[in-house]
């Protein structure tokens, strides 16, 4: 008896550690957020006007907050939806007037967190009235944050609240006044004016963090994104050494290219990938825009399986995913399986966002991409650039020459910018075979540490474009080709002409017979007819 | 260059020398048809002549009465044609079906020769020897016994005989009865059409040259008397009798008007083993004529003993050979180096092949339509690829019984109701 008991103690300190491990594990491994958080209701898409791009914008700095969200145009709300959230978005393009009651009754009587941008609409959120704005006409406008002063733009109509804006609040520059960015009055927070503007992204970022109440500290990384195996490999090699030598940790977004994997040139282009990754490069995987993509999603998945499989093959270990904010409109099961990596970069899609109701899924960390003339744009108070409020990525293009891969060097450098090794972010997914972790440790595939120093390996024999066939009598066979092709073709045209003249020979040699027939009198063969009945 | 090389450009040669040798065949067989369409129709000038028509029967009993009722019902004089029907060892109800023929008509010339299993059953070169010592016509007309011929196919084989003297034998057309049966009938239909108007109309507008079909033909008694009869070995009597006739320096002219209508296969079974017997049995002529190629007396024959031997045997070997290459090289297990044409050029050829063979359909009555030109482009990947399957098989059969020292057996054609 007291053996089984010890045994069952032994049996419980075996199995209380691995279970633990597994927990934490399987907590590691939750990579895609399901759980709907937000709901985004809009009220028009306001194509025609500077706030087109407001929900685009709003949907990508949610999926870069990891935040899932339903979206719903005012006129398809449905009564009582907001009650299923505890956070609602309102974004309001337009000064029309709203023409659902059910929206308007459920807005009265919303007692969660309500998000509120752009146009009032009165009485619709009662304390919003109350909000003093001040509506100005032509303005030059910054937004600063985090000691970073944004571009000036020109604003035709800009709303503001106008009070002083609190110590070390966002803010929007106008001349020589500040304004607060956003207004919070208990459980409502009213953002007056948002445009297509990075400044103003990062601003409604901040909110949205804030409002999210995201306390975690922000980075930011760098991204070359849309590299091919038909890229500048030249140019990626140079800026993977300059950024090395200047201690710049970047990332490489690489587009997959499901065709010709065993060729040659994908085997060189693997080659410059590990070479990448040996200089401090991490690799992800840029999921091109699905606009240009004439393959469904499934075919595009199966695709993508193979490609990544293919990656981890050659030495090359992508850790994330760079992709639009329309990705997350999909159903996760289309995603698949980008959807199982855990990080990612959101860059914003292009055009308009398509119209309707539709729920977004979320990676488990991500980040907003930006351009590099924002960071250029941007002006820091302190000599280091610091960070945005929200984890942002520099989308940079591979330099097309030297000339301007200094000029873009120079800008990281003169901005002295903070940037993370994508890498040393905690990422992870399991697609196929293959499980792959990064950390501040390293790089791990199926829990097994890899190196990224490069070896120069020659491309094995077996890659090598072959020479194509020499081919016998080549003339002899290129001439006979074009004679018989003439000849053929005359033939044929022969044939046709012999073919109408039949029909013509035919519908005389016949014409008595039918025009009998349909007299319904019997046909009487004559000499030169033949019979032809059986 | 490699051994396969050779072997393909020697393929390629073949088949184009071919393909364009049968382009001037399907232009001279419409030149032809223009021609006879022109024509009035042949008219006997003067008496005449008198005709036996044999017709070989084997277990014929599903479509005798149909085919000796139409004999009977030729528009030519009764005092000047007799029917001999030769019902070869049947076991069949066909002696009764012929007997009641003969009790109604008591009037007409028609004998019924019932052999037994000693006399006949040797196949239709042996009925046909039978039937010729009773034959007292002094032309001969052949019909198969699951012929309905038109009323007045008689008269025009006969008229074009007496004509002229230069003639041994005639051939009329065969049309297919069963065409609407299936697709296989369909394919046999476009095939007689095009074989008729391109090999014998072509043939004879070029070369005076015709090969006798087997049935709906008529010949000089002459003739037979001087050959001694029907080669009983020869499983394909009708091409073997049509070389005899040209020795003798004879023509055998083609006559369109005179029209036969006949069963075709209606299964793939009872269709391969009739082409298998016809494989074998022209095989069996070409092979007993061959030396007629180098010889300088036999000049008539030369091009049809040539025209059997590239159909039987270069074409079918260029064939072959090149597809087991082609395959081969597939599989990585030769290679061959020569260029070969473009994937146009073919594509081009194949466009030829269904207008060739459409101009054929143009002639008659019905066969000029869309779906009969999409039967041809499907006739060309499987109709045409099973003629190769079969001549590879007659051939090899022949071959066979070759080297075990065996006479060909007779398939006898299965018919079918209707």
């Amino acid at each position: 008896m007291k053996q089984s008991i010890l045994i069952l103690i032994v049996l419980a300190l075996l199995v209380l550690p691995m279970s633990i491990i597994y927990g934490e594990d399987a907590g590691d491994k939750e990579t895609i957020s399901t759980t709907t958080e937000v709901l985004l209701i809009y009220d028009q898409l306001a194509a025609d006007t500077v706030y087109r791009d407001n929900l685009n914008t709003v949907e990508t700095l949610l999926s870069a907050l990891s935040r899932t969200a339903e979206r719903s145009s005012i006129d398809d709300y449905r009564a009582g939806q907001m009650s299923g959230y505890q956070k609602v978005i309102i974004l309001k393009n337009t000064e029309n007037a709203i023409n659902n009651p059910a929206f308007i009754a459920d807005c009265q009587n919303y007692s969660g967190a309500l998000l509120y941008i752009g146009f009032v609409a009165p009485g619709l959120i009662p304390s919003l009235d109350s909000v003093p704005i001040s509506r100005q006409m032509g303005r030059t406008v910054s937004v600063n944050m985090n000691g970073l002063a944004g571009n000036s733009i020109w604003i035709d109509d800009l709303r503001v609240v106008d009070e002083r804006p609190g110590p070390g609040e966002t803010t929007i520059g106008v001349g020589t006044s500040a304004y607060p960015f956003s207004k919070t009055l208990d459980r409502l927070t009213y953002v007056p004016t948002l445009i297509s503007d990075p400044g103003f992204a990062l601003g409604l970022g901040e909110i949205l963090k804030d409002w999210f109440g995201l306390a975690t500290a922000a980075h930011m990384t760098l991204l070359i994104p849309d590299i091919y195996p038909f890229s500048d490999l030249n140019m990626v090699i140079e800026t993977s050494n300059a950024f090395y030598a200047s201690g710049i940790p970047f990332a490489l977004g690489v587009v997959p290219i499901d065709d010709n994997m065993d060729f040659p040139a994908m085997a060189r282009f693997y080659q410059v990938l590990r070479y990448v990754q040996s200089r401090n490069g991490t690799i992800i995987v840029h999921r091109p825009s699905p606009v240009t993509v004439s393959d469904g999603n499934a075919v595009l998945s199966e695709k993508m399986y193979a490609v990544i499989t293919k990656m981890v093959e050659n030495g090359v270990y992508p850790l994330g995913l760079a992709t639009g904010e329309s990705l997350f409109f999909d159903k996760v099961s289309n995603v698949s399986p980008l959807n199982l990596f855990s990080s990612g970069v959101i860059l914003p899609d292009p055009g308009i966002t398509e119209p309707g109701s539709k729920e977004t899924w979320a990676l488990s960390s991500a980040s907003l991409g930006i351009s590099l003339e924002t960071i250029e744009r941007t002006s820091s108070q302190n000599r280091n650039f610091g960070n945005y409020p929200i984890n942002t990525t520099i989308v940079m293009p591979l330099p097309e020459n030297e000339a301007a891969l200094a000029a873009q060097l120079g800008v990281i450098n003169n901005k002295w910018l903070s940037l993370t090794d994508y890498k040393r972010l905690n990422n992870y997914w399991t697609i196929g075979q293959n499980t792959i972790t990064s950390s501040a440790s390293g790089i791990r595939v199926n829990g097994l540490p890899v190196s990224l120093s490069y070896d120069e390996e020659p491309i094995e024999a077996d890659y090598r474009y072959q020479k194509p066939p020499e081919y016998s009598l080549e003339k002899i066979f290129t001439a006979g080709n074009t004679f018989l092709l003439t000849v053929v073709g005359i033939i044929i045209v022969l044939f046709i002409v012999i073919v109408v003249f039949s029909r013509r020979v035919y519908l005389n040699k016949f014409r008595k017979i039918a025009h009998n027939e349909e007299k319904n009198e019997p046909v009487k063969t004559s000499p030169e007819q033949e019979d032809n009945t059986p | 260059m490699n051994v396969f090389d050779y072997l393909m450009l020697i393929n390629i040669f073949l088949i184009w020398s071919l393909l364009f040798v049968n382009i001037v065949l399907i232009v001279a067989g419409y030149v032809y048809y223009l021609k006879v369409e022109k024509e009035p129709p042949p008219e006997i000038i003067g008496e005449h002549p008198f005709v036996s028509i044999m017709v070989p029967a084997h277990n014929e009993g599903v479509v005798i009465v149909k085919t000796v009722t139409a004999l009977l019902a030729f528009d030519y004089p009764w005092d000047r044609y007799e029917i001999i029907v030769i019902n070869d060892n049947s076991s069949d109800n066909s002696a009764e079906l012929l007997k009641e023929i003969q009790d109604t008509n008591p009037s007409r010339n028609l004998t019924v020769i019932n052999t037994d299993n000693i006399t006949g059953g040797k196949g239709k070169s042996n009925a046909l020897n039978i039937g010729y010592q009773q034959a007292k016509g002094e032309f001969i007309a052949i019909y198969d016994a699951d012929n309905t011929p038109e009323h007045k196919a008689l008269r025009y084989l006969a008229a074009e005989l007496k004509a002229d003297d230069s003639l041994g034998a005639v051939i009329g057309k065969f049309r297919t009865r069963n065409k609407e049966v299936n697709l296989l009938t369909r394919f046999i239909n476009i095939e007689t059409l095009s074989f008729q108007w391109m090999a014998q109309a072509g043939r004879w507008q070029l070369m005076k040259l015709c090969t006798i079909p087997g049935t709906n033909f008529i010949l000089r008694r002459t003739i037979i008397e001087a050959i001694g009869g029907w080669d009983e070995k020869a499983v394909a009597e009708d091409t073997e009798i049509s070389f005899r006739i040209y020795l003798m320096g004879y023509k055998i002219k083609f006559q369109p008007k005179a029209v036969t209508w006949e069963q075709e296969p209606q299964t793939l079974g009872v269709w391969f083993r009739q082409r298998t017997r016809w494989v074998k049995g022209n095989v069996y002529v070409l092979i007993k004529n061959i030396g007629y190629l180098v010889d300088k007396d036999a000049k008539k024959i030369r091009f049809d003993i040539f025209y059997f031997l590239s159909t039987y045997f270069l074409l079918l070997t260029a064939l072959v050979v090149s597809d087991i290459i082609f395959f081969m090289n597939m599989a990585g297990l030769v290679s061959t180096t020569i260029q070969g044409f473009s994937n146009l050029l073919w594509f081009t050829a194949f466009i030829m092949f269904i207008l060739g063979v459409f101009i054929a359909l143009t002639t008659e009555k019905g066969e000029m339509t869309v779906s009969n030109f999409f039967i041809i482009a499907l006739m060309y990947f499987t109709y045409c690829q099973m003629w190769i399957i079969v001549t590879v098989y007659g051939v090899f059969q022949y071959l066979k019984d070759r080297i075990k020292k065996q006479d060909s057996k007779w398939y006898k054609t299965e018919r079918f109701q209707g």
